[in-house]
């Protein structure tokens, strides 16, 4: 009988994105990355995790409007927007 | 007059008839058997082997497009060059992927009718070469980027109320768009031609369009939308499950509540598409394996596929639109018919509509549209908003009983007469 630990690991590992587009808007910039293997969850949530944090660290701040895509499947899409909090 | 006949003529003439008038008649051909063809014994596992494999049986003449097929019309070459280009890309087939892109330039030259297909199979076909590593040549980036809007909506002058339709046309443009985008990536600045279906000049406008997709809901919280391009009161369940499709394809989250509208209406033995317009056609079936398998639902996208499988494949490996001859639109007979459920299949992929169907559940769930209802050996599905039987001219909008299955030893089999005659 199976238990925990049993089996394969795998281990969800975010290949390099490529940027597919990075532009600006009126609002900040809108970039469209392809993340191999986004279609698994947390591969993407992994990728928009470490876009956001590097837009979080532009000066000045900016807005970031994102869209992960998988290379290898066309239904996936995942968007995220930051927005900027207005300096106090 | 048949009694005068000697009795080895009128049985001739009897077998003659019955022969005509069968659904699987011989004599009357099948409008698309001719179109593909997969050698029996190709192992089918999943969608994507499916999808490669009816590929594959597309044969184009040596320009690139179907013109011999189609009384000189290039409308099919896109969408036929792109399931090349996509399977030919994944699978590292030159020669396929090569055969692909001259239909698919062909495709580009042309004036489809419907040209909302030609951009979304040919940016699927672009996004398929870039994921193999390819660069796009770029006579199909331009073909992308200059593209304009076809459907009727939201173009300069008309009207919503005037506008033919809604939704499923709007909603394959609105994807196409979205994944033209995808496609062109960083291309798209150097190419997107102002005023194009990409140019952005149109997105408000399809959002604001596509929020008044019909739509009921279920007892099953399914949303079962509107796609039949006929009339407001009809509701062809194919069109449900396409438009389910190309909400997923969009980006759009209303996919997911539509997916389990095509749960609630699919029958123990994959059959999606028994009510209304596109009647039984194959893409319905292709559909419902890409929205159910990205429901997680692999099991009933297991349904599906071999429903395809085992009624829309003859014996010899010839493809058919649909099981029944009689009941094909007329529209349906082109080779991108054939390609398009080959499409969505392969945007499927590997491992869709793979393993065991699930057998049939106990359930019942009600809506304003459908009543269906599901024993271990026994499902039935009853039209609500159909016209009458006795005052029905088109057998596939009739209310009522629909459609009955019963498990027999040998699987489900429809236990009444089709509705269409």
């Amino acid at each position: 009988m199976g238990g925990v630990g049993d089996g394969p690991i795998t281990t969800a590992v975010t290949a390099d994105p490529i940027v597919l587009d990075a532009h600006r808007t009126d609002h900040g910039w809108r970039v469209v990355l392809a993340v191999r293997g986004a279609a698994n969850a947390s591969v993407a949530q992994a990728a928009v995790r470490e876009a956001l944090a590097v837009a979080a660290g532009f000066d000045p701040p900016t807005s970031l409007d994102l869209i992960v895509v998988d290379p290898d499947d066309a239904t996936v899409e995942v968007r995220a927007v930051s927005d900027v909090t207005p300096a106090a | 007059m048949l009694g005068a006949m000697p009795p080895c003529v009128r049985r001739a003439g009897v077998a003659l008839l019955l022969l005509l008038l069968s659904p699987a008649s011989a004599l009357a051909g099948w409008q698309t058997d001719a179109v593909a063809r997969i050698p029996p014994g190709t192992p089918l596992p999943d969608a994507w082997a499916y999808g490669a494999a009816l590929a594959r049986g597309l044969h184009a003449d040596p320009d690139g497009s179907y013109r011999a097929q189609e009384n000189g019309l290039v409308a099919s070459s896109s969408i036929a060059g792109a399931v090349q280009v996509i399977t030919g890309a994944r699978e590292r087939d030159r020669a396929l992927l090569r055969r692909g892109l001259a239909s698919l330039r062909v495709g580009c030259r042309s004036h489809a009718a419907n040209p909302q297909f030609r951009v979304l199979a040919t940016a699927l076909a672009v996004r398929a070469l870039r994921s193999a590593g390819g660069r796009p040549p770029v006579w199909v980036l331009q073909c992308l980027a200059r593209a304009p809007a076809g459907a009727p909506g939201w173009s300069r002058g008309d009207r919503l109320p005037e506008a033919r339709y809604l939704s499923n046309l709007q909603w394959i443009e609105y994807a196409a768009m979205r994944q033209a985008r995808i496609a062109l990536g960083r291309d798209g600045r150097r190419f997107i031609r102002p005023g194009s279906l990409v140019s952005g000049r149109y997105d408000g406008t399809m959002r604001r369009v596509l929020k008044q997709t019909g739509v009921v809901m279920d007892s099953d919280g399914g949303c079962f939308f509107q796609g039949d391009p006929g009339k407001p009161d009809h509701w062809a369940y194919g069109y449900h499950v396409l438009t389910t499709a190309m909400m997923l394809l969009a980006g759009d989250s209303r996919w997911r509540c539509g997916a389990r509208a095509t749960r609630s209406i699919q029958a123990p033995d994959g059959d999606v598409a028994y009510v209304g317009r596109s009647y039984e056609q194959a893409w319905a079936a292709a559909a419902a394996v890409l929205v159910l398998d990205r429901a997680g639902d692999r099991a009933r996208a297991a349904r599906s596929l071999d429903r395809l499988r085992r009624l829309h494949l003859r014996s010899a490996g010839h493809f058919v639109m649909t099981p029944t001859l009689e009941h094909l639109d007329p529209y349906a007979g082109p080779v991108s018919y054939t390609a398009f459920p080959a499409l969505l299949l392969l945007v499927a992929g590997r491992h869709a509509g793979a393993g065991t169907p699930l057998p049939a559940t106990t359930r019942t769930v009600t809506s304003p549209v459908y009543e269906i209802t599901e024993t271990a050996s026994r499902w039935e599905s009853r039209h609500v908003q159909g016209v009458a039987p006795q005052s029905a001219g088109d057998g596939r909008y009739v209310s009522g009983i629909v459609r009955r299955k019963l498990l027999e030893d040998f699987g489900w089999q429809d236990a009444m007469p089709d509705l269409v005659p």
